[in-house]
């Protein structure tokens, strides 16, 4: 039973950070003491409140439908574009997970950030508040401004606080993004005249979408979304926009940037073109199976650590396709678990990415040596972080995994085989491991360690994970609805 | 009238040595002689628990007490103190008592005296678990505890000093050393016996599938699982593979080679193991299951083959042990190629049992003849003991002319040698000659003759050599290493009596049982019959006794060819052996044959020693270090290689045409100057356009 | 706590083994005949559960009596290890340093029990598969951590090869639970498997249990591993760790897919097979001592397959018998070849050692008990496991009237002189013989490891002697388990 707003939450959600971080220039204009302070206050009240209603969400058990609706209030006369927000069983857990990637970006901040703070914190916010935007709007103009508006803070962290070829880097990403959002935005407007009465909102058009338009629409997104998410070939800005971006944004770039992608498959091709999705399945399954192969063999190659890490969450987010398009109840939590998890484990990676550079100067793998002995405490991490990649079944991104696989087994037993990919991302993380932890250290190495609260900090990535390993019903009591409600629309276009 | 003892009796015969043995590192803390007593009083004790049983063999009688032991398979542990095992359980106590004895002496001043003490005190008590077991698995524990034992005292000089080998260092044959080092032997027993054990339990495993029991007593009661035996056509192999067991244990052939290359091991240790005891172990398996085979296949299938083969292995054996004594130049080596032979004569005794239609006649034989070799082949070797102390060397070459030096001994000795010979009232004439007389009882005539001739040409054989090392010991002039030692006034002088008393006595049994052989076989064939027939059902025909006239003249005959000769040679100096070998090519050609063991050994080594360690080296060489441990390190290496070629496809093929298609270099290559601000305005300019669009289309 | 640590871990273990032969004891306080369960809700995979019964007991137990025994063990023989690393990487001692590697270890240490434990207790297969990799990552960390040798090459190859083995695992087991319809070992429906897809998923989850088990051919990783592990790890590695692939597969294959498991034994039967003789000749072309033994855990898990593949359940009570003789087995002989490394110090080459028997009488000992185990002569627990073994594949053979299974058990008996073969070839080298001069001072370590050898020795003679204790409650089981599948 949906849980209706006594008050706007998820206005709040929206504009809090938003305006917190607006607010920044004006408040630190002279002294930028306190401003990391300010930032983790405003960070924590927004994950209050994701708490708190997604709490709501997780008790009433009402994942299926969308809670704490706003709207539909028009904002511009009477073209359909309207303000009209809620949060169900998929953008649940990205809300959640966005929240906490925020705070501990924070944390991370601290140490990492050193110049222009008050354009980067404030842009921290604009971001999250964007994000939370796109992952709530159930009006696509809106969602598609929201999606927009997130490029900008995210072309200014890589442009500005990037590495030496961020121009090169940030225009790259910014160019392959905003031309994927250009077919999105043109499959709304497609699907606004091809219904009646036109309309912009999700929950009006669904299940009203002539089948011919479905296809053409659902190959449009097929590239809006998978330039995000990415897919196979679209993925060529990725590691480029990572290995710029400092270690916070790559954070950020991987652990919600790309969810947007996965979000927008599961929302519009699967809620809105059940029928084509179904029909054609297997085309986006096959593309997904060949992402997570292809990230994960081209990542065993790469000597840039952060490159690898990039490379692997490509292949993770091939996990999110294929789950998405198996259309099953299995592969649909799985895919959102899998966003969820997925967000932490490659999170805690990247910040050790950073720290690596901190600790060595340099993010070779091949160069760095015997870390093991050099610094303790980030070893330690750097391989439970990796075995939180690798889906060992010590984190709960071994159960996402599983569910998506289970989805595919459920739509055909060859489909097994994707455990191969696991087992590839294994090698290369233990390959690399194994020179750089366990590695004799090169004689003169001078010792340097994360300090304790930044140990803490990282640790905190890992919470979530173990939780939800041990009660992975945290999330999937939310997923599982939605998931149930897709996989019914799938099996019904299949029908 | 029925007998009655203490069901604990039997238990403790086995278990008070056992516990013992336990015990002895613990006791060896309060001192060397309180060891040692204690050492020889548990054995004492064993034999006395032995004596208190003969009540119930001499009656006929016997005694069955079992405890649960494997519960969820119904297995049950048990003692079965019948005659066969009661008497037998005597003469081991017994034997083994009075070689304890001798032991005080023979090993005075040898170090890691706890060992053996232990070893031995723990084999007496497997031994006895053999012999009182009442179920195939249980017999298995003492079977495998005397083969441990075995193993631990030929290997008990483990230092493995050239002085301690065995056999005549530097001696080859096709290449292969016929001298072994203690631990060599040792483990060669081990693995040899092993082999035996492993058809053994092939055996029994199978025999258990069909019964459902080890238990001799539930196999003798209900005869189901030899008809289904019989129809599954594996009756016979079944036995024959328990025999295998047997044929190891007792060093029968094929697995002869293992015994004599034991006497690395000191002499105490080969009179009781070598000799006396643990290789009649298979001999009395035989005489455990045989009656059992025998009743129980008695209406559904025949049985014969098996005892036909049991028959053959032990003739054969016989002649070939036989034929190596006559040449060895070791005194124990000689004792332990008699040993095998007479052995074999036991086995060929109760293979005849099957094939005569008078069981109990053959049966007795066997038993008598175990029972008399028991006793003077224990004492032949401590005697030999004694002398090989005495001269400090164990080659017969190197002695001669002690019959004046160790007078006591050389009577003894030469009563038990006589005895082994086969002389006239002397235990061995009568046992030997029971079992000539049971071998005229078979059917089949061929059969009867050939095993007949072999049988009595061994006896030639083993009169011949028994008197060839008496005199080649106590006769002839005093050999240079006796003279040497003379001159270095190391006088070679009769044992302490603490030594001689043990032989000395055997050899007064031995003539006991000479003057009274009769009455002795009768005793054993009365209670064994009773032990037939109400344990096994099995229906005996009683028969007087008599001696048959072909077996004793064929024996006496045989005694006279084979002293004589021997007499011409060693005794009388007549002719000398190395002139009539040299003259006839064929003897000496012979001669090294014999003495290469018939390249048995050496045959063994080439294909199973040396041929399976070519195996592994091969195996390891081109298989595991040449193809699988390469896994270990190409698979990872392979993938990475591949996975660069993918790399490099990612980045030139995928990234190269992808940013080519977004015709992006260009347009970066003239924007990047005025990124920041620049793009924001592009940015926007692009964003208000698409606006503008939608309003239009909207419009 | 400095170094004592050790001692606290100690505690630990025993009283979690105080638990398990509690909980396997019933009323009557004979071992063991009733079961234990209990569990817990784990939405939505199914139910994470705890069970403790005939077949997982004589695991169980075994595990934990090794973890604890090897607890003690390894106070004296890790902090000689340690000291020797300090040495070998040129750094210098301090007793801080020394304190806290071996805090690491034994936490390690005790994860690592925890997990093993873990396997055997499940009720459910992702639960299962969970502890099947928790138990490989402590591993991973304490050979990388305390091992010899090229040990960060050795343990990621370790790592890598248990974990392929484990996903193929993984595959099979996720098309188990989904066409069975659930992941609970009770409500798993062998039925619900289409029958196209039965052979990959037989194949998918032996292959993964056999590359635990170091069958003939998936082994590679183990002689490296177990060589250059420290060895109180080798000393549950080798006996404890990768036999639990035997109850995986008895719990996976008897109990929840017995169609496909009849339909595979001919495989596994001479996949056993080949595995003991391969084992046993490779095991005579080391020099290496704990290569050596290495390789003759290879063929004793051979052993073990041989008779899971007999289909009958004499054979497979001997598999899990032989779980537990080759544990307490080759328990001591890892632990009587760590004694002899440590007094050494550190040599491992057999050529280079001899005549030890003298010196080290109770290291001698404890090897010899510990290869008559593996030998499989009476009165050692080796001996029962193995003429059960055989006897359900006799058993077996004929049963099925099958004159080839018949034969390939009288060849595989034939086998065992094999092991008798080696075993006494390396007792003669390292403890008889001459005595190299440089020994002459050697002697038995520090009661701390010569009471554990002690221990195991009694215990492996006990249940040499009172087998029942294993066999009373496991035989039954399997007895009606085989009953209803034939």
């Amino acid at each position: 039973m949906m849980v209706d707003a006594s008050f706007p939450l998820i206005s709040v959600l929206i504009a809090l950070p938003i305006l917190a971080g607006l607010a920044i220039p004006l408040l630190f204009k002279n002294s930028q003491k306190y401003i990391i302070h300010y930032a983790i206050l405003v960070a924590l009240i927004e994950l209050a409140i994701t708490f708190y209603s997604y709490g709501l969400i997780l008790t009433n058990g009402s994942g299926g439908e969308y809670n704490f609706v706003e709207g539909p209030v028009s904002i511009i006369g009477n073209f359909g574009i309207d303000y009209y927000v809620g949060m169900d069983g998929l953008s649940g857990p990205l809300v959640l997970i966005t929240s906490i990637l925020t705070l501990l970006v924070l944390f991370g901040s601290r140490d990492l950030i050193k110049d222009r703070k008050i354009l980067y914190y404030s842009m921290i916010f604009i971001f999250q508040g964007s994000i939370m935007g796109v992952f709530t709007q159930l009006n696509m103009i809106l969602f598609y401004v929201f999606w927009d508006i997130v490029l900008i803070p995210m072309f200014l962290f890589i442009g500005i606080w990037g590495g030496p070829r961020k121009r090169y880097a940030a225009m790259k990403f910014f160019l392959f993004t905003f031309v994927g959002s250009i077919f999105m935005l043109l499959a709304f407007i497609l699907i606004y005249f091809n219904v009646a009465p036109h309309s912009f909102n999700i929950p009006e058009v669904a299940g009203k979408i002539p089948l011919s338009l479905q296809v053409i629409s659902s190959v449009l997104f097929f590239i809006g979304f998978g330039v995000k998410l990415p897919v196979v070939p679209f993925h060529t800005w990725l590691p480029d926009a990572h290995v710029e971006a400092p270690a916070p944004i790559s954070v950020f770039l991987a652990g919600l940037l790309l969810k947007m992608g996965g979000y927008g498959f599961l929302r519009f091709n699967i809620g809105l073109l059940p029928e084509a999705s179904a029909q054609y399945a297997w085309i986006f399954i096959l593309v997904g199976i060949i992402t997570m192969f292809y990230g994960a063999i081209v990542a065993i190659v790469q000597t840039d650590i952060k490159k690898m890490i990039a490379l692997t969450s490509v292949n993770h987010m091939g996990f999110v396709m294929v789950g998405a398009f198996t259309g099953t109840v299995f592969g649909i939590s799985g895919s959102i678990f899998q966003m969820f998890t997925h967000a932490a484990a490659v999170g805690i990676m990247f910040m050790l990415s950073g720290y690596l550079h901190e600790a060595t100067g340099t993010r070779n793998i091949t160069v760095i040596k015997g870390l093991k002995f050099s610094s303790p405490r980030l070893a330690t991490l750097l391989i439970l972080g990796s075995m939180a990649a690798m889906c060992i079944p010590i984190f709960s991104t071994f159960i996402s995994e599983y569910l998506v696989i289970l989805g595919a087994i459920q739509v055909n037993a060859i489909y097994a085989l994707i455990v191969a990919v696991p087992a590839i991302t294994v090698g290369y993380f233990l390959w690399m491991l194994r020179r750089v932890v366990m590695s004799d250290i090169k004689p003169g190495t001078k010792k340097w360690d994360l300090s304790n609260i930044s140990t803490l900090a990282l640790v905190l990535y890992l919470v979530p994970l173990v939780l939800t390993l041990i009660a992975p019903w945290l999330i999937l009591d939310v997923a599982n609805p939605i998931s149930t409600f897709y996989a019914s629309l799938i099996s019904g276009g299949a029908a | 009238m029925a007998e009655e003892i203490n069901y604990l009796i039997p238990w403790l015969v086995f278990a008070v040595p056992i516990l013992g043995a336990l015990l002895m590192p613990v006791v060896a803390r309060f001192g060397n002689r309180i060891r040692d007593y204690y050492a020889i009083s548990t054995t004492l004790v064993s034999a006395i628990l032995c004596a208190l049983m003969l009540p119930i063999a001499i009656a006929g009688e016997s005694f069955h007490h079992q405890v649960m032991w494997i519960a969820a398979l119904d297995i049950t542990a048990g003692v079965l103190a019948d005659p066969l095992s009661i008497l037998m359980a005597n003469i081991v106590g017994w034997l083994s008592f009075s070689i304890m004895i001798y032991s005080l002496g023979y090993m005075k001043g040898e170090e890691n005296m706890t060992r053996y003490w232990f070893l031995m005190v723990f084999f007496i008590g497997s031994m006895q678990l053999i012999i009182l077991s009442d179920n195939f698995l249980q017999l298995f524990f003492g079977w495998e505890g005397v083969g441990l034992c075995s193993y631990g005292l030929i290997s008990f000089w483990n230092k493995d000093l050239k002085k301690d080998y065995v056999g005549t260092v530097g001696q080859k044959a096709w290449g292969i050393p016929l001298a072994f080092s203690p631990t060599h032997a040792g483990s060669k027993a081990f693995l040899m016996t092993r082999v035996g054990d492993v058809s053994f339990l092939i055996g029994i495993l199978t025999l258990f599938f069909f019964s459902g029991t080890f238990d001799f007593v539930k196999l003798s009661e209900s005869h189901g699982w030899a008809v289904d035996l019989a129809q599954s056509g594996l009756l016979i192999p079944v036995a024959v593979f328990i025999f295998g067991g047997a044929i190891g244990k007792s060093a029968q052939f094929p697995l002869q080679e293992w015994l004599p290359d034991a006497m690395a091991g000191p002499t105490s240790v080969s009179a009781l193991i070598h000799a006396a005891t643990m290789v009649k172990a298979g001999v009395f398996l035989i005489a455990r299951i045989g009656p059992i085979f025998v009743t129980a296949v008695e209406n559904v299938a025949t049985i014969m083959p098996f005892f036909e083969f049991v028959a053959w292995i032990g003739a054969i054996t016989a002649f070939l042990a036989a034929s190596q004594a006559m040449v060895s130049k070791e005194l124990k080596k000689v004792l332990a190629y008699s040993t095998v032979s007479q052995i074999g004569y036991m086995m060929l005794a109760f293979g005849v049992a099957g094939l005569t239609s008078d069981f109990i006649f053959a049966y007795t034989a066997g038993f008598f003849h175990l029972t008399s070799h028991a006793i003077f082949k224990a004492a032949l070797f401590m005697a030999a003991g004694a002398i090989i102390h005495g001269t400090h060397t164990k080659y017969m070459t190197e002695m001669g002319g002690l019959r004046t030096k160790m007078p006591i001994t050389f009577v003894a000795m030469t009563i038990a040698a006589g005895s082994l010979a086969g002389i006239p009232f002397l235990s061995g004439f009568w046992s030997k000659d029971a079992i000539l007389a049971s071998i005229l009882g078979v059917e089949s005539s061929l059969t009867l003759i050939s095993l007949y001739a072999i049988a009595s040409i061994t006896a030639v054989m083993t009169a011949f050599y028994s008197f060839r090392m008496i005199g080649m010991i106590f006769f002839g002039k005093p050999s240079n290493h006796i003279k040497k030692m003379e001159s270095s006034d190391k006088h070679v002088h009769e044992a302490p009596v603490i030594m001689y008393a043990p032989y000395v006595i055997l050899a007064i049994i031995t003539l006991g049982i000479g003057l009274t052989g009769p009455t002795v076989e009768g005793f054993l064939e009365g209670s064994l019959a009773h032990h037939l027939e109400h344990s096994v059902h099995m229906e005996i025909q009683h028969h007087e006794f008599s001696l048959n006239r072909i077996a004793v003249s064929t024996s006496i005959i045989a005694v006279i060819i084979g002293c004589g000769s021997s007499y011409l040679f060693y005794i009388g100096n007549r002719m000398s052996p190395s002139q009539v070998i040299t003259s006839i090519p064929i003897l000496s050609k012979l001669q090294t044959f014999f003495e290469n063991r018939w390249y048995i050994n050496s045959l063994y080594y080439i294909v199973f020693i040396n041929g399976s360690l070519r195996l592994s080296k091969f195996t390891d060489k081109y298989i595991e270090t040449g193809i699988l441990s390469k896994l270990n390190t190409v698979v990872p290496d392979y993938s990475i290689s591949s996975s660069k070629l993918g790399g490099r496809f990612d980045r030139y093929v995928v990234d190269g045409t992808a940013t080519r298609i977004a015709n992006l270099n260009l347009f970066l290559s003239h924007n990047i100057r005025k990124l920041q601000t620049g793009i924001a305005e592009q940015y926007v300019f692009v964003f208000t356009l698409g606006i503008i669009a939608l309003i239009i289309l909207l419009g | 706590m400095g170094k004592n640590v050790g001692w606290l871990a100690f505690v630990i273990m025993l009283y979690s083994t105080g638990l398990v032969l509690y909980s396997g004891m019933d009323n009557n306080g004979s071992l063991f005949t009733n079961t234990r369960l209990e569990t817990y809700s784990w939405n939505p995979i199914g139910e994470f559960g705890l069970h403790l019964d005939g077949l997982s007991f004589p695991f169980a137990a075994i595990i934990m009596i090794l973890s604890t025994t090897l607890a003690v063990y390894s106070m004296p023989y890790m902090e000689h290890r340690v000291r020797e690393e300090f040495h070998e990487n040129k750094k210098k001692f301090s007793v801080d340093a020394l304190n806290r590697k071996m805090a690491l270890y034994y936490s390690l240490y005790v994860i690592y029990a925890a997990g093993m434990l873990g396997t055997v207790l499940a009720t459910n297969l992702i639960q299962f598969y969970i502890f099947f990799e928790l138990m490989l990552i402590p591993s991973f960390f304490l050979i990388s951590e305390f091992g010899y040798g090229e040990r960060a090459k050795i343990s990621v190859m370790y790592f890598l090869w248990t974990h392929v083995g484990a996903v193929s695992l993984l595959a099979g087991i996720l098309t188990v639970g989904y066409f069975g319809g659930s992941f609970n070992f009770v409500e798993i429906a062998e039925s619900g498997l289409p029958n196209s897809i039965r052979i990959w998923v037989a194949i998918a989850i032996s292959f993964g249990l056999l590359m635990k088990l170091a069958a003939a051919g998936l082994h590679v990783w183990l002689p490296y591993a177990h060589a250059e592990s420290p060895t109180p790890i080798s000393a549950l590695l080798s006996p404890a760790m990768i036999g639990i692939g035997a109850y995986a597969f008895l719990r996976i294959f008897v109990f929840i897919l017995p169609s496909i498991y009849q339909s595979i034994v001919m495989v596994i039967t001479l996949w056993g097979l080949l595995t003991m003789i391969y084992g046993g000749l490779m095991a005579y072309s080391q020099d290496d001592l704990k290569r050596l033994l290495a390789y003759s855990s290879v063929s004793q898990m051979g052993y073990i397959i041989f008779g899971m593949g007999s289909l009958y359940y004499l054979g497979v009570t001997g598999s899990v018998f032989h779980y537990v003789s080759h544990g307490t087995g080759k328990a001591l002989l890892f632990m009587a070849a760590g004694s002899i490394i440590m007094q050494t110090g550190g040599i491992r080459s057999i050529k280079k050692l001899g005549g030890l028997g003298s010196k080290l009488p109770i290291t001698g000992i404890a090897a010899m008990i510990g290869f008559l185990a593996i030998v499989g002569v009476p009165p050692t627990n080796g001996f029962q496991s193995e003429w059960m073994i055989f006897a359900g594949a006799f058993g077996g053979a004929l049963e099925s009237g099958s004159t080839s299974k018949l034969i390939i058990a009288a060849l595989a008996l034939a086998g065992t002189p094999i092991t008798a073969g080696y075993a006494l070839l390396t007792m003669r080298k390292v403890f008889f013989g001459a005595l190299p001069k440089d020994f002459e001072n050697l002697k038995d370590p520090s009661p701390l490891m010569t009471i554990p050898l002690l221990f195991l020795c009694a215990l492996t003679l006990l249940i040499g002697v009172f087998p029942s204790v294993i066999t009373d409650s496991l035989i039954p089981l399997l007895q009606s388990t085989f009953g209803a599948m034939s």
